[in-house]
């Protein structure tokens, strides 16, 4: 068969226009189908699947056991994953594939906040709902109505913490923090509290991610004499201060509180006479003893069979996906606009680290925390607080409520 | 004047631990004209080959100064015998050979020991001057480095193997010519290099743990290290790390240790622009 030009241009635009039409035509496959799905930016390679591992298998737990029990709106969600492998870059491509190919009803992830700050302003402009299952350095560092946040902030981890440890050792604190967004927020977060209650800082340092070898540092926080250390370590190469430390004999003479500690379950790897006496708080250990916490690590156990650590990081998927279903649930809809406003009307879930609602001015949430302390290589939970804000009362530098929807 | 004591160590300490990390990388450069963009990874491979041993029950000392340094020179040999042995005299082939290499062991290693190992602590206790402490290690990594030195000077120059070695460097073909089996003298100074570059490994591996990717961390710094050097392999590593490692850590020390990096990276590019052929291709040539 012969084709004339004539013909095959006629047939080739008749096809564009086909696919045009079938494009716009069902321009929310996902509603239409028989599953939700949702989708998961985690790095599952690279330096960060230390994180994103666990992170991974607590989305996956969550949504199994949301579907075992006849799923959402009588559809079953269907996670769509894509492993970032530790690259901010792909963040930013693969936030774009998840929204305008898959036509997910929500994305779930990013670990990093740089690389939340990618993926971010990708789905706000392609009005798809993101939520960020991560402690990070609070709504000053993104407020945004159209992100959620299930991780605690730094208020409501050093509002406690850092007096804790003023009353404790004394008033003169130096501060050690990972140089971007998130360290440097924490650590101006952690000098506005210490202030705040009588203390002073005589030292502060921020390191890039790369950085392990802290010689000079640790001369430096000796000549400045401080009655504790805080630190806002991030990272493999950061996780090496502690032995340097430790090392220069420094543990046993200046006491060291730290937030992000434990976010891996380093404190099973760390060799239990550098670690032991290190200070913390969080929303959730493993060691935690109520019975919530316990039958989540045992489901967890069962389902998967290399658990070594969940973690805060970890609860904060599996919490942040029921908190998600239970926002489409009041909403009766996975519209974007709908389950904003269900979660801005106030919900709550009871979940492995208590209960967790919504704070509807800032999209964070309010949880309760505790304080821990490293004794023979497990966490000791020393004191507790119930359901604290994600901001001070009063603070109102973020507020969503005002923003076009 | 304690802190000035401590000042000065410190900066001893940064200058024995470029010389460490990039020595290994000088030899198998200077002597063989091989650039191995596996270096860092030989690090890593020493690092765990450390850990893992002191893990399994193996003595600290034993594992560091031979179960890792043999380890890694056998893996050095075999990678020698099946790759480099193929590219000698094509350097761009070499690299990226070499670099290939090194992704392949990051992989292998992120797969077969993944990034939850275990830490081991550092021993030798701690030290006190006036009202500061340092680590014990600090000095034990300035002497390992120091006892490196000496030993590669006295193998060098004072032992035939040495003689044959520089004069296979001077010309390969000479040697050869006067019945000198080349591809060995190859052989055996690319194993010992990755030895020495498993043995680095090893003894960073107390103070900054080991990761699949933690030879990333070594390999900018040893390249520029051994580029500023120059031909000669042990001078111009030595030189070169005195010169980097005093300028980083003053500046460290005075300021943030961003500005530390920083200030070792424009040293370089000056001194590089200055002097092309590095400190060894212009002064010392007739050391080693």
């Amino acid at each position: 068969m012969q084709i004339s030009r004539r013909q095959f241009l006629g047939y080739g635009l008749g096809g564009a226009a086909g696919s045009l039409v079938g494009g716009l035509g069902f321009p929310s496959a996902s509603l239409a189908a028989d599953t939700i799905k949702a989708g998961v930016l985690l790095d599952l390679s690279g330096p960060l699947q230390l994180y994103g591992h666990v992170k991974a298998q607590c989305l996956e737990l969550a949504t199994e056991e949301i579907n075992a029990k006849g799923g959402l709106l009588g559809k079953k969600i269907e996670l769509v994953k894509y492993d970032t492998q530790s690259n901010n870059q792909l963040y930013g491509q693969y936030a774009q594939q998840l929204a305008l190919k898959d036509r997910v009803a929500v994305v779930h992830g990013a670990i990093t906040s740089a690389a939340r700050e990618v993926a971010r302003p990708v789905l706000a402009r392609a009005k798809t709902l993101y939520i960020m299952n991560m402690i990070n350095e609070g709504p000053e560092g993104a407020c945004d109505r159209n992100m959620f946040t299930t991780g605690p902030t730094p208020q409501q981890l050093l509002n406690n913490l850092i007096p804790y440890m003023i009353k404790k050792h004394g008033k003169k604190v130096y501060i050690l923090a990972a140089d971007y967004i998130f360290g440097q927020l924490s650590a101006k977060w952690a000098e506005r509290i210490a202030k705040e209650n009588g203390g002073e800082v005589v030292g502060l340092d921020l390191f890039p991610m790369d950085v392990d070898k802290f010689g000079s540092t640790i001369g430096k926080i000796q000549a400045a004499k401080p009655d504790f250390v805080f630190n806002v370590f991030v990272g493999p190469a950061h996780a090496a201060f502690y032995g340097q430390w430790a090392s220069a004999g420094m543990n046993k003479r200046i006491p060291m509180a730290s937030h992000t500690i434990g976010d891996s379950g380093e404190q099973l790897r760390m060799p239990p006479d550098v670690s032991e006496g290190i200070v913390t708080v969080k929303n959730y250990f493993d060691e935690l003893d109520t019975p919530a916490s316990k039958a989540f690590i045992e489901r967890f156990k069962k389902r998967f069979d290399d658990y070594t650590y969940v973690g805060s990081l970890g609860v904060a998927d599996y919490q942040g996906m029921l908190l998600w279903a239970e926002a489409v649930r009041k909403a009766g809809s996975v519209d974007r606009r709908k389950v904003i406003e269900a979660f801005e009307s106030g919900i709550a879930i009871d979940g492995p680290s208590g209960r967790l609602a919504s704070h509807p001015a800032t999209h964070y949430c309010t949880m309760d925390m505790y304080l821990a302390e490293i004794q023979n290589s497990r966490f000791k939970v020393q004191e507790s607080w119930k359901q604290v804000p994600p901001v001070s009362a009063g603070d109102d530098s973020c507020d969503v409520l005002k923003m076009p929807l | 004047m304690d802190l000035a004591m401590l000042a000065g160590i410190q900066i001893l300490y940064a200058i024995a631990s470029l010389f460490l990390i990039s020595v290994g990388l000088a030899i198998i450069f200077g002597m063989m004209g091989v650039i191995n963009f596996a270096h860092g990874e030989f690090l890593m491979l020493g690092g765990f080959a450390f850990i893992l041993s002191v893990r399994a029950g193996v003595n600290f000392w034993v594992a560091m100064f031979v179960v890792a340094p043999l380890a890694v020179a056998f893996i050095g040999v075999v990678i020698e015998r099946l790759i480099i042995r193929h590219l000698y005299g094509r350097i761009v082939e070499t690299i990226l050979a070499t670099w290939g290499l090194s992704l392949l062991l990051i992989g292998l290693a992120s797969s077969l020991f993944g990034y939850y190992q275990m830490g081991v602590s550092p021993p030798l206790g701690s030290v006190q001057i006036g009202a500061y402490q340092e680590g014990g290690y600090t000095f034990f990594v300035i002497g390992v480095a120091v006892a490196v030195a000496v030993g590669l000077y006295f193998l060098l120059r004072h032992t035939p193997f040495g003689l044959i070695a520089r004069g296979t460097m001077q010309s390969a073909d000479m040697a050869s010519a006067l019945g000198v089996n080349v591809k060995r003298v190859y052989s055996v100074t690319f194993g010992i290099g990755a030895a020495l570059s498993g043995l680095a490994g090893a003894i960073f591996a107390p103070l900054t743990g080991v990761l699949p990717i933690s030879g990333l961390t070594y390999i900018a710094k040893a390249f520029i290290t051994v580029i500023l050097g120059g031909a000669l392999p042990l001078t111009g590593a030595a030189l070169s790390s005195a010169l980097l490692g005093t300028v980083s850590q003053a500046t460290t020390l005075v300021s943030t240790s961003v500005l530390g990096e920083v200030m070792l990276l424009v040293t370089a590019i000056v001194l590089l622009r200055v002097l092309p052929s590095g400190i060894t291709g212009r002064f010392f040539k007739r050391g080693i």
